[in-house]
C-alpha cells in the first residue's frame, strides 16, 4: 500500500505559508532588536 | 460534521497494523528519527510528563519549607532559584509541551491529513526541548546556583547573577525557538492539508484553538528572544538596555517581557478550551453550542491579550491613563471568556450527561477555572491591584488558571484520548480516586493563599510572619495530597499502555471528531492514507 503523500499544490502552498510565517517571526525579532539598538 | 463512511471499515481499518507495511522501525533510533506525528505526539507527552513531576518535586520542596515559619530546608538563594525554575519548568517544560503533544496527535487526525505539513521540522522542534531542559535543570550546579531572580527574570538582578543565567538564556531561546518551528508546522498543516470537504468552520474546535495559539506563538516568541537577547548584550557585552547603572531602563524590559507574558498566557490556556470543547459535547451527548461564537471568542481572546500586558506592573508608576486602559482592556477580556464559559454550560444543558474521568476533569476545570478568572478581574481593578500586588493572592490566581485550567484540562483530555490513542482502556476507578484527590488537594493547597494574599503575604519568601502560619500549614498539606496523587495518573496511564483492558474503536459514544468515527482502536502507524471526504 502505497502512503499518501500531499499534493504537489498542498505541498507548495504549505511551504509558501512555511516561508511567509518564517519571515514574521524573524522579522518581528529583527525590528524588534534593531529599534532598540538604534534607539541606544 | 459527517463523513463518508469508507474509511471507517476502508483500508485503514481493514489492513490495520497487522497488515502495516510502513510499521514503525524497533529501537532507539525509531524515537530519534522518527517524523511520525504520532510518534513525536508521544514523545512531546512524556517529556512533558518528566517536567512536570520535575517542577512539582520542587514545588513540594517550596511548600515543605513554607510549611511553617523560620528557615527549615533551604536558604533564600536556593529558595528563589526553586521558585524560579519551578516557574519556567513549568511553562516551557510541562504546559506547553503537553499542549503540542496533543497538537502532533490530534491536528493531522481531526483535519484528515496522513502527517504534519513538515515532519523533519517537526522531529527537531521536539529535540530542541532536550539540551533546553539539560541548561535549565543543569543550572542548578553552576557557581551561585540556578537563576533566582523568579520566571520573570527581571534586571537588574538577573543582570548581576551567575553563568547559571547564561544557560537559562540559551535555554529559553532554544525553547522559543521550538516553539516557533512547531508553531509554522501546525499553521501550515491546518491550512494546507486539511482533507477534501474539511472547511475551516468544520474543523473541530480544538484545531481552531491550536490555529489561533501558533499565531500568537509566532507574533510573542520572538519579542521574548529579543528581550534575553538584550539581557545578554547587558551582561557580556557592555551594553545597558536594562542596566540603571549604565543609563538603561529596568521598566522597559517590563514592558517587553509581559507583551510576551499575557499572551503567553492565552497560548497555555486557548489548547484548554479546545480540549474541554471535545470533552464536553462527548459526555453531555449534543454538538457544542454555539460553535461559531466560540471560534470568534477564541479570536477575540488572542487579539485582546495583546493590548493588557500593563495589568502585570500597575505599580511601576504608569499614568493614570495607561493604568486606565489597561484596567478596562483586561476587564474587557471577560466577555468573550463569558461566552466560551456560558456555551460549554449550555452545551450541558439538558444533555444526557455521565461522568467519566475525562469528564470529571473537564467540568471540575469548568468550576476551578472559573474562579482563577474571576480572581484575574479583582487583580483588574487597579487600586485593587496595588494592594495585592505581589502577594500570594496572585499566586493563588494564576494557579487556578494554570492548574485547575491548563493541567486539569490536559490530564482531561489524556484520559478521552488514551484509549485511542493506545488502544486500551484505562481504570475508571482509579481515574476517579485521582481526580477527587487532585480536586480536594488543589483547592486546600491554593484556595487559602487567596486569605493569605488579602492578609499582605508577600510571595517569592522563603519565611514568613506568624500570622500567616496557619494557612500555610493547610497549603502545604493540600500540596503533598494534589502532588502525590499525581502518582496514581501515572500508575494508570503507565498500566493502561502496557496491559489495559482492549478500548472500543469509539469509546465515547457521543464524541464526533475524525478520529473517533473514521480510525479503528488501536491506530494503526500511518492514517488516513486516502484522505477522508467530508460531506
Amino acid at each position: 500500500m502505497a502512503r499518501h503523500e500531499p499534493t504537489r499544490e498542498q505541498k507548495r502552498r504549505a511551504l509558501i505559508s512555511a516561508i511567509a510565517l518564517a519571515a514574521m517571526a524573524v522579522g518581528i525579532y529583527v525590528v524588534m532588536m534593531f529599534k532598540v539598538f538604534v534607539a541606544k | 460534521m459527517s463523513a463518508t463512511p469508507a474509511d471507517v471499515h476502508g483500508h485503514d481499518h481493514a489492513h490495520g497494523e497487522a497488515h502495516d507495511h510502513h510499521g514503525p522501525p524497533r529501537g532507539i533510533t525509531r524515537w530519534m528519527y522518527t517524523t511520525n506525528h504520532k510518534d513525536i505526539g508521544t514523545m512531546y507527552l512524556w517529556f512533558a510528563c518528566t517536567m512536570f513531576f520535575v517542577g512539582g518535586t520542587m514545588a513540594l520542596a517550596i511548600r515543605a519549607e513554607l510549611f511553617e515559619p523560620g528557615l527549615q530546608f533551604f536558604d533564600p538563594q536556593f529558595f528563589n532559584s526553586l521558585t524560579t525554575v519551578h516557574g519556567l519548568v513549568m511553562i516551557f517544560g510541562a504546559i506547553m509541551p503537553a499542549f503540542v503533544g496533543f497538537a502532533n496527535w490530534l491536528v493531522p487526525l481531526q483535519v484528515g491529513a496522513a502527517d504534519m505539513a513538515f515532519p523533519r521540522l517537526n522531529n527537531w522542534s521536539f529535540w530542541l526541548l532536550i539540551p533546553a531542559a539539560i541548561l535549565l535543570m543543569g543550572s542548578f550546579f553552576m557557581p551561585g546556583g540556578a537563576a533566582a531572580s523568579g520566571w520573570t527574570l527581571y534586571p537588574p538582578l538577573v543582570i548581576q547573577q551567575g553563568i547559571s543565567v547564561d544557560m537559562t538564556i540559551l535555554a529559553v531561546h532554544l525553547l522559543g525557538a521550538s516553539s516557533i518551528m512547531g508553531s509554522i508546522n501546525i499553521i501550515t498543516t491546518i491550512l494546507n492539508m486539511r482533507a477534501p470537504g474539511m472547511t475551516l468552520m468544520k474543523m473541530p474546535l480544538f484545531v481552531w484553538t491550536w490555529l489561533i495559539t501558533a499565531y500568537l506563538l509566532i507574533a510573542v516568541m520572538p519579542v521574548l528572544a529579543g528581550a534575553v537577547t538584550m539581557l545578554l548584550t547587558d551582561r557580556h557585552f557592555g551594553t545597558s538596555f536594562f542596566n540603571a547603572a549604565g543609563g538603561g531602563d529596568p521598566t522597559m524590559f517590563m514592558h517587553i517581557f509581559w507583551f510576551f507574558g499575557h499572551p503567553e498566557v492565552y497560548i497555555m490556556i486557548l489548547p484548554a478550551f479546545g480540549i474541554i470543547s471535545q470533552i464536553l459535547p462527548a459526555f453531555a451527548r449534543k454538538p457544542l453550542f454555539g460553535y461559531a461564537s466560540m471560534v470568534y471568542a477564541t479570536a477575540s481572546i488572542a487579539i485582546l491579550s495583546f493590548i493588557v500586558w500593563g495589568h502585570h506592573m500597575f505599580t511601576v508608576g504608569m499614568p493614570a491613563a495607561g493604568n486606565l486602559f489597561f484596567m478596562y482592556a483586561t476587564m474587557l477580556i471577560a466577555v468573550p471568556t463569558g461566552v466560551k464559559v456560558f456555551n460549554w454550560i449550555a452545551t450541558m444543558w439538558r444533555g444526557e450527561m455521565t461522568f467519566e474521568t475525562p469528564m470529571l476533569f473537564a467540568v471540575g476545570f469548568l468550576c476551578l477555572f472559573t474562579i482563577g478568572g474571576f480572581s484575574g478581574l479583582v487583580l483588574a481593578i487597579v487600586p485593587v491591584d496595588i494592594t495585592l500586588h505581589n502577594t500570594y493572592y496572585v499566586v493563588a490566581h494564576f494557579h487556578y488558571v494554570l492548574v485547575s485550567g491548563a493541567l486539569f484540562a490536559i490530564i482531561g483530555g489524556v484520559y478521552f484520548w488514551i484509549p485511542k490513542w493506545s488502544g486500551h482502556m484505562y481504570n475508571e476507578a482509579l481515574g476517579k480516586v485521582h481526580f477527587w484527590l487532585s480536586m480536594i488537594g488543589f483547592n486546600v493547597l491554593f484556595f487559602p493563599q487567596h486569605f493569605l494574599g488579602l492578609a499582605g503575604m508577600p510571595r517569592r519568601i522563603p519565611d514568613y510572619a506568624l500570622q500567616f502560619a496557619e494557612w500555610n500549614m493547610w497549603s502545604s498539606i493540600g500540596a503533598f495530597i494534589f502532588g502525590f496523587s499525581q502518582l496514581i495518573f501515572l500508575y494508570n496511564m503507565v498500566t493502561t499502555v502496557r496491559s489495559g483492558k482492549p478500548a472500543a474503536q469509539k469509546q465515547w459514544e457521543g464524541a464526533d471528531s475524525l478520529e473517533w468515527t473514521h480510525l479503528p482502536t488501536p491506530m494503526p502507524y500511518h492514517t488516513f492514507e486516502t484522505p477522508p471526504v467530508i460531506k
